[in-house]
């Protein structure tokens, strides 16, 4: 391939053309792809937090050269599986879920509800998706919370009978208090809640 | 007469090569986006909305200050009077719209700019929903602010003599090899640390799941050495991508196994506008695209990008 830079007439597979331009964005790429190599080896976790550090790790951010590429690794975690009971006023209940036939809508919703499994997080995710069904269901006025894990045997234990089966991790009720009162007192006049 | 190692250097990143695998990324991702907000229109507000799921003021809070998102626009809007949920469609229209504008490569560089900002806002608003897609189009879409990706098959080509070979083609196809040895790399390097990825429990407990189950496969309990096979050969495949993506001889073959592991992944695990966007990466940047017949500039409407071809 023979061409040409911008004013020369030299064949471009000659090295001394590489001017400073060539060269300031082979600094960027190295720099970039460097970052690219230390944040997939989990840099974050090696401890130093400087200003520089911290300076970096918002590039990071900013051009996706921060990511780690822990896909369905080192292995798989169980699936969770929330289930929101919701009560009304009158004391009709009703089982609901957030998937529906949409394939990528519950892949998101699955990637939401991992998170629980985050325990310093889980009163917090907990409280949110309670928050989310009082503000779509307006009438109720008590909503369990109910997250599942899936259990998956081994191929060894499959083959020796076991099944998969959800099993309960934690739940959590959430009532808008002075409605349940009303409600309470309606259904059992005189009785303190 | 070995050429010396700066000469080497400069040929690998530098010597000009066809803008059209850059056009190819530009295109094919700026589609894929497309889609999958078209594919999630009906969930967006409960995924990004102002009383998402998990809401603003909380991703805000995980995210950090420095982290843009759509509370960030909410915040101008109300003086203008605009209630946050309103926000969230503006928002949407406006990127959907950028998102064609980047398509057909009209200001190719401003719109770069401008659905990266978008795109990364709106998953930063609902990034515990996001997973590799978002990555990945993330990665791209930066990537896609300095390459010269609307020099073909794009308006703005129509203008001068763009889609001749040059050598920052080059420099940016490289850069989308490179980082595509280090994903894949460390990605098996990752899975083999773990156990499950040997013995073949990994690929079992996947199939086994029901938000990624497809098919029912719990006859692969009763031949456990398909479960190790299929492991094995993505610990190969992902470890080795950066020793046989650079041999001439083993690339197209390299480059066939990596698609057809993802279309498997897409067909058998559900992802698929993941394994969409990795097949995108992969080929934009180890596949040799070049157009079929030489496009002229005279035409009214946006050149054809059917006429291309994969050249190994």
């Amino acid at each position: 391939m023979v061409s040409t830079a911008k004013g020369s007439t030299m064949p471009y597979y000659n090295p001394f053309l590489m001017t400073l331009r060539h060269q300031l964005w082979l600094g960027i790429v190295f720099f970039h792809l460097l970052l690219a190599v230390l944040n997939a080896a989990h840099m974050k976790e090696w401890g130093r937090k400087s200003r520089l550090v911290h300076s970096v790790n918002i590039y990071g951010y900013y051009s996706g050269a921060g990511n780690i590429y822990s896909f369905f690794a080192p292995g798989l975690a169980e699936e969770t599986e929330v289930i929101y009971t919701l009560a009304d006023a009158a004391g009709h209940q009703r089982v609901l879920r957030l998937e529906n036939n949409n394939h990528e809508h519950n892949l998101r919703i699955q990637t939401i509800y991992t998170f629980f499994g985050i325990r310093e997080a889980k009163d917090l995710f907990l409280k949110c998706t309670a928050a989310y069904m009082f503000d779509q269901h307006r009438d109720a006025v008590l909503i369990r919370v109910l997250v599942l894990g899936k259990y998956i045997p081994s191929m060894y234990d499959f083959r020796r009978g076991q099944t998969c089966r959800w099993r309960m991790y934690f739940y959590e009720d959430f009532a808008k208090k002075d409605q349940v009162k009303q409600s309470y007192e309606k259904t059992y006049p005189g009785k303190d809640l | 007469m070995k050429k010396p190692i700066r000469a080497r250097i400069f040929n690998f990143f530098f010597k000009p090569s066809s803008p059209y695998p850059l056009a190819f990324l530009r295109i094919s991702v700026a589609l894929l986006l497309i889609t999958q907000l078209l594919w999630l229109y009906k969930s967006l507000p409960l995924l990004y909305g102002h009383q998402a799921l998990i809401p603003w003021p909380v991703s805000q809070a995980i995210m950090g200050n420095y982290t843009p998102n759509i509370e960030w626009v909410a915040g101008y809007a109300d003086y203008l009077h605009i209630s946050p949920d309103d926000v969230l469609w503006i928002f949407i229209g406006v990127y959907l719209f950028v998102l064609v504008v980047f398509l057909l490569g009209i200001f190719t560089r401003v719109m770069a700019v401008l659905v990266w900002a978008l795109h990364y806002m709106l998953v930063n608003t609902g990034f515990m929903s996001a997973y590799g897609v978002e990555s990945f189009a993330h990665i791209i879409l930066f990537y896609c602010i300095f390459m010269p990706v609307g020099n073909a098959w794009s308006f703005d080509a129509r203008k001068g003599n763009k889609q001749a070979d040059n050598e920052w083609n080059t420099l940016s196809v490289r850069v989308l090899q490179l980082h595509l040895c280090i994903i894949y790399f460390f990605s098996g390097i990752e899975k083999a640390v773990g156990i499950q990825w040997w013995n073949g429990e990994a690929i079992w407990r996947t199939l086994m799941q029901d938000q990624f189950k497809q098919f029912d496969m719990s006859w692969m309990a009763y031949y456990p050495w398909v479960a190790k096979i299929i492991c094995w050969s993505t610990l190969l495949l992902e470890i080795g991508y950066p020793f046989y993506m650079w041999g001439t001889a083993s690339r197209k073959y390299g480059l066939i196994a990596i698609i057809l592991l993802h279309l498997g992944i897409a067909v058998f695990l559900g992802l698929q506008l993941f394994a969409v966007i990795m097949i995108i990466f992969s080929v934009a940047a180890f596949g040799k695209l070049k157009p079929r017949k030489a496009l002229g500039h005279s035409g009214a409407a946006a050149q054809k990008i059917t006429e291309s071809s994969i050249i190994f």
